[in-house]
């Protein structure tokens, strides 16, 4: 498994949740269709604390990090 | 070892926010002229920041004339501005360069290990150890 | 006065006369500071029609009340003028830390009057003021002349520079600060030229008089703790805005080839972490700021030292001109930086001359023998060196996008890609219509900094031409600049997230004057208000047309990217500016109506100046 984790305002896409448990082997893309969060929201994602592109596969025991890019307000 | 204000020059960003609480905590003005730390820009090569803490070595009490230069309740020394007279020599002598003046005021000073610094620094160059 | 720096410094280059008076407590109270004070005295004091290189003109570079306080992001400075590049307002904001220094000098604004018989620079040390002769420094590069500047002077002088292209009155020459911030924008580093005024140095060493410190202290110190504390944080420290670039061609935001596309077809050699791993060595702050978002680099390959690239230039140096490799970029960015150019007009007018290149409007006999075309970093490298110097077709290309294509004809203006005349930057909106009314509508022209509205835009739908995104782009219009007023930066809130009702307080605290975010919106509005009547007052018959966007935007669909096909819809654009106008309080025609300036207390300003 691989460990999503949902910052701000994408945590309303899955019921509020902050941390998600994900199966390794798809692509980020993939992965963020699959939790019906809207890919252009994500502004930044984190594989291991460096940005990668939603093409990018996830591995067993990646850690991601979703960060929206909202340009102001709440996060 | 003496605990004193310990800083990791690599991470700083030359910000100054560090001695604008400085400033606030110690005199309650907004200066960072009047801080008792130091950031040394070094631009445009090799681009990094240097950053000057005091280290509590004790030159500054070992060269005092008139015993001005004590040791507070946290370790660290401080000039007693009533009975320092102003000879300088403690900011002339201090390996670090970290005893400083200011026109407004008769005496130098030096750090106290407040860590008001520590609170205001985002990458985390400070830390009291 | 809490907060200020307290006095006005007034430079008249032409007589050489400095002077000093009390900064007036009515203007504070209605205009802030910074930007708000640029305009006010941009319009009381310079006549209207005058020309923008002559004597008339005033540069009025100005700190705000945050600015070298104990404020995340206190280190905003702003420089106003009547724009040589757009005929109208120019404004530009810079980091670093000019704008604190100044507060330590003991003032709140330098108003920059006349021209100088001779190239001079200007010499403030607290009270000490004086104009120094700077005949050795002409012609010399913006980071050489700062580099050089602090060894005469002493590292603690805060310096602002233009390079040579300002002294050769490229029309969008920059000013250089802190070895690679820029007030970039409008042509402020023409006006500086056209002034023979090639360098500021400022330092001071007083207090900033603040009416309740331990106050201060206390609630800056929980701003700093509350960004520290933003999940936003290690992502927009590692990056900067470098880390917009992967997002910006995933949801085809990004120019490519003079906004024909919205992607590169590779963008990895760009992106923040390509950038990270090549060539960044320090992240660098400016005053105050906690969320350093400086990357400062070294490039083996070109055996250079640059902060930056940021975002936009790698959209418009980068995307915009077709270039895939972040070193190339910034080369190019410190080309622009010791040139003294703003890297965004310079990318999208390069941009623009290579698309008419390639369909033979302009010729190698034109060009002197130099082939323009996409991706070619030799090109773009040349071109710059020539639109610095002014030579061969650097002359033209020095005046601009919309001047070029109306010199060229043969119907680029359909694609010279500007709003007033001021070049486009970074977000492609053939299928954006909140960030496209934000060009059209923005007060200095077509840039992104007042509205950053793309974001809404993918969040609710990029087809909507809804009253909704109206409304967005209006309130990010009031409350984005109004940290310019401020004199700080607003990337703590816009990008960390952090609470905007942290700053009434801090004001609060720093000024002794109570006002409410609310408060504080008006003030923002006002300025807003009256750099719409500067372009009024100031350019024949403006209006409703002047809002318009580059024809390319509804009329040729775009080629590569998300959004291929995707195609702006001239009525939208309409409704669009209706909608605008109608929830402004402005006319038809985009005018403020007497009934808005009367609530705005701006009859009396407006009044005298027309």
């Amino acid at each position: 498994m691989a460990k999503v984790k949902v910052v701000g305002i994408l945590s309303h896409y899955v019921g509020g949740r902050g941390e998600i448990e994900v199966e390794g082997g798809r692509s980020i893309g993939e992965i963020l269709e699959g939790l019906g969060i809207p890919p252009a929201l994500v502004g930044i994602v984190l594989l291991n604390g460096k940005q990668v592109e939603k093409s990018h596969r996830i591995e067993e025991g990646d850690e991601v990090k979703l960060i929206p890019l909202l340009g102001g307000g709440k996060l | 070892m003496a605990v004193y204000l310990h800083a990791d020059s690599s991470k700083c960003s030359g910000c100054k926010a560090c001695l604008v609480a400085c400033s606030l905590a110690k005199f309650g003005v907004n200066n960072p002229k009047k801080a008792r730390l130091a950031i040394i820009p070094k631009f445009p090569s090799p681009g990094v920041f240097e950053v000057k803490t005091c280290t509590n070595c004790g030159t500054c009490a070992e060269v005092c004339p008139v015993g001005a230069v004590k040791v507070n309740e946290k370790g660290a020394y401080y000039i007693d501005p009533n009975e320092c007279i102003a000879c300088m020599a403690c900011v002339k002598e201090c390996p670090e360069q970290v005893i400083f003046t200011h026109p407004d005021y008769p005496t130098p000073f030096e750090c106290d290990l407040c860590g008001a610094c520590i609170e205001v620094c985002g990458p985390g160059v400070l830390w009291i150890e | 006065m809490n907060g200020y720096g307290g006095k006005i410094l007034r430079v008249n280059l032409t007589t050489g006369q400095i002077s000093k008076e009390p900064t007036p407590p009515h203007v504070a109270e209605k205009f802030l500071g910074g930007r708000g004070f640029g305009i006010y005295f941009l319009y009381t004091e310079v006549p209207k029609g005058a020309n923008p290189l002559g004597p008339e003109n005033k540069l009025i570079i100005s700190s705000g009340p945050l600015s070298g306080t104990l404020t995340p992001g206190a280190g905003k400075m702003d420089f106003t003028t009547k724009s040589p590049l757009t005929g109208g307002y120019a404004s530009a904001s810079v980091g670093g830390h000019l704008t604190a220094e100044l507060k330590y000098a003991g003032y709140d604004s330098i108003i920059v009057e006349g021209v100088s018989p001779k190239p001079v620079y200007l010499y403030i040390n607290n009270d000490e003021v004086e104009l120094r002769d700077a005949s050795d420094l002409w012609g010399k590069g913006s980071i050489t002349v700062e580099t050089e500047l602090k060894k005469r002077l002493g590292e603690e002088f805060q310096i602002a520079t233009i390079g040579p292209a300002g002294e050769n009155l490229v029309k969008y020459a920059c000013i250089t600060h802190d070895f690679g911030r820029q007030a970039g924008r409008g042509g402020v580093g023409t006006v500086m030229g056209a002034k023979k005024l090639k360098a500021i140095a400022v330092h001071g060493t007083k207090d900033i008089p603040i009416a309740d410190p331990p106050a201060l202290l206390r609630l800056g110190t929980e701003a700093y703790k509350a960004c520290k504390a933003s999940e936003a944080f290690e992502a927009w420290v590692r990056y900067g805005t470098a880390g917009v670039t992967v997002w910006s061609n995933e949801v085809g935001a990004f120019p490519v080839r003079n906004f024909q596309a919205g992607a590169l077809e590779d963008y990895s050699g760009l992106s923040g972490e390509t950038m990270r791993q090549r060539i960044v060595i320090t992240d660098k702050g400016c005053f105050g700021c906690p969320s350093p978002c400086g990357k400062y680099s070294h490039s083996k390959k070109y055996n250079i030292y640059v902060e930056g690239p940021e975002y936009e230039t790698t959209a418009l140096i980068g995307g915009d001109c077709a270039l895939v490799d972040i070193e190339d970029v910034a080369y190019a960015n410190w080309l622009c930086d010791e040139l003294g150019i703003d890297s965004i007009s310079a990318g999208n007018v390069i941009a623009f001359a290579i698309e008419c290149f390639e369909k033979g409007i302009l010729t190698k006999e034109d060009t002197g023998g130099l082939e323009l075309r996409w991706g070619d970093p030799e090109v773009v490298f040349a071109l710059l060196e020539k639109i610095a110097r002014r030579e061969g077709i650097g002359d033209l290309l020095a005046e601009g996008v919309k001047y070029l294509s109306k010199k060229l004809g043969e119907n680029t203006e359909a694609f010279a890609i500007h709003v007033k005349g001021m070049e486009m930057s970074g977000y492609e909106c053939h299928n954006a219509p909140a960030m496209l009314l934000s060009y059209m509508t923005c007060d200095v022209g077509a840039h992104h900094n007042r509205s950053w509205a793309i974001t809404y835009d993918l969040q609710v739908g990029r087809d909507l031409v809804t009253p909704d995104k109206v409304d967005r782009v209006i309130y990010l219009q009031h409350v984005r600049p109004l940290f310019d007023c401020l004199g700080a930066c607003r990337l703590q809130w816009v990008e960390l997230s952090i609470d905007l009702g942290l700053y009434p307080p801090i004001l609060k605290a720093i000024t002794g004057i109570d006002r409410s975010w609310e408060d504080l919106m008006k003030i923002s509005e006002r300025v807003w208000n009256l750099t719409r009547m500067y372009w009024v007052r100031e350019i024949e018959g403006f209006g409703r047309e002047w809002d318009y966007p580059p024809a390319r935007f509804y009329k040729e669909p775009v080629t590569y990217g998300p959004t291929k096909g995707k195609l702006m819809n001239w009525e939208d654009i309409q409704r669009l500016l209706d909608m605008y106008y109608e929830k402004r309080g402005w006319d038809k025609n985009g005018i403020p109506t007497p009934g808005k300036l009367e609530e705005l207390g701006l009859t009396e300003i407006v009044g005298a100046g027309a």
